[in-house]
């Protein structure tokens, strides 16, 4: 057994706090990325021409679609498209 | 930081395996809470997917999968950090070593499998919710295996009837083992949230595209 082995006792707490903050700093980028997709919806939304919803009738529109149906339409609809253009 | 103040300063030195024992803190709480709850609350949100069919438990199964594999990582290098100077090497292929590593393998690629596929899609989360379930029958292995192979790892001292450690270091190990619970808890909810609004983004982003379209 090597007599000194405090180095071994710092590279360990190193490694979980190192570790830990490189997680959250990913989760950080991946929750600005997620916001600016979600910016990037609204401004979809409201530069729509052909818009006859308000934007907050667009959202409850979605989630009620998501929450009354489970699974929801829209990914059924969305897995079908994708295995049907995989048999084309 | 109380964990960390009670590992370094509150806690007994051990006589014969010395300051790097007091790593002891930190794995063996990120092994049993951080790896082991994270992959319940995988396993248990796969299972109530599979029943309920609402896609939110699949974000909260991915949310435990994500924090349950960074602490299989912090297990295994600490363990390995703590193995150098005791047994001479940082890794054996014994049991309990091999054990964690295929469940690090198992939930990796579980949470590569699910992100091939979009948040919202169901037979994928379907096909992992049950990947997921089978995954977790390798966490009693790991648990036991110290018991039924020859092991370089040391039987457990801590889940036993009557712990082999003193008081002291079993009050610290208390404080380390609240203090990965509550981090365990707030990270899961914090990428649960995310996960979460992926699929409300997502299923946004569907709806204006068959809008578009129409």
């Amino acid at each position: 057994m090597e007599e000194n082995a405090l180095e071994f006792l710092f590279a360990g707490f190193a490694v979980f706090w190192a570790g830990l903050f490189i997680y959250l700093v990913l989760l950080q980028i991946r929750l600005r990325d997620i916001q600016q997709e979600v910016a990037t919806l609204e401004e979809r939304l409201t530069e729509s021409e052909n818009t006859d919803i308000s934007y907050g009738e667009a959202i409850n529109t979605s989630e009620s679609t998501a929450d009354s149906t489970t699974p929801n339409e829209l990914s059924k609809r969305d897995t079908t498209t994708n295995a049907s253009s995989r048999d084309a | 930081m109380a964990m960390l103040v009670g590992a370094v300063l509150a806690a007994p030195r051990e006589v014969v395996e010395g300051d790097v024992q007091r790593l002891m803190y930190l794995h063996v709480p990120s092994a049993t809470i951080g790896t082991y709850f994270s992959f319940l609350i995988t396993a248990v949100a796969s299972a109530i997917f599979l029943m309920s069919r609402d896609i939110r438990w699949d974000a909260v199964a991915r949310a435990a999968a994500t924090v349950g594999v960074l602490f299989t990582i912090f297990t295994l290098a600490t363990g390995a950090i703590w193995g150098k100077p005791i047994w001479g090497v940082y890794w054996s292929w014994d049991a309990r070593l091999t054990s964690t590593l295929v469940l690090l393998l198992i939930y990796t690629a579980y949470l590569l499998a699910r992100s091939v596929a979009g948040p919202n899609d169901e037979q994928a989360a379907r096909y992992t919710a049950i990947f997921a379930l089978v995954g977790f029958l390798d966490i009693p292995l790991i648990h036991f295996s110290v018991d039924w192979w020859r092991t370089l790892h040391p039987q457990r001292i801590i889940f036993n009837t009557r712990p082999a450690v003193p008081n002291e270091m079993l009050f610290v190990l208390l404080v380390a083992f609240l203090a990965i619970t509550f981090l365990m808890l707030w990270l899961i909810a914090l990428r649960s949230d995310s996960e979460q609004l992926a699929q409300r983004t997502d299923r946004m982003r569907m709806y204006l595209d068959q809008r578009g379209n129409s």
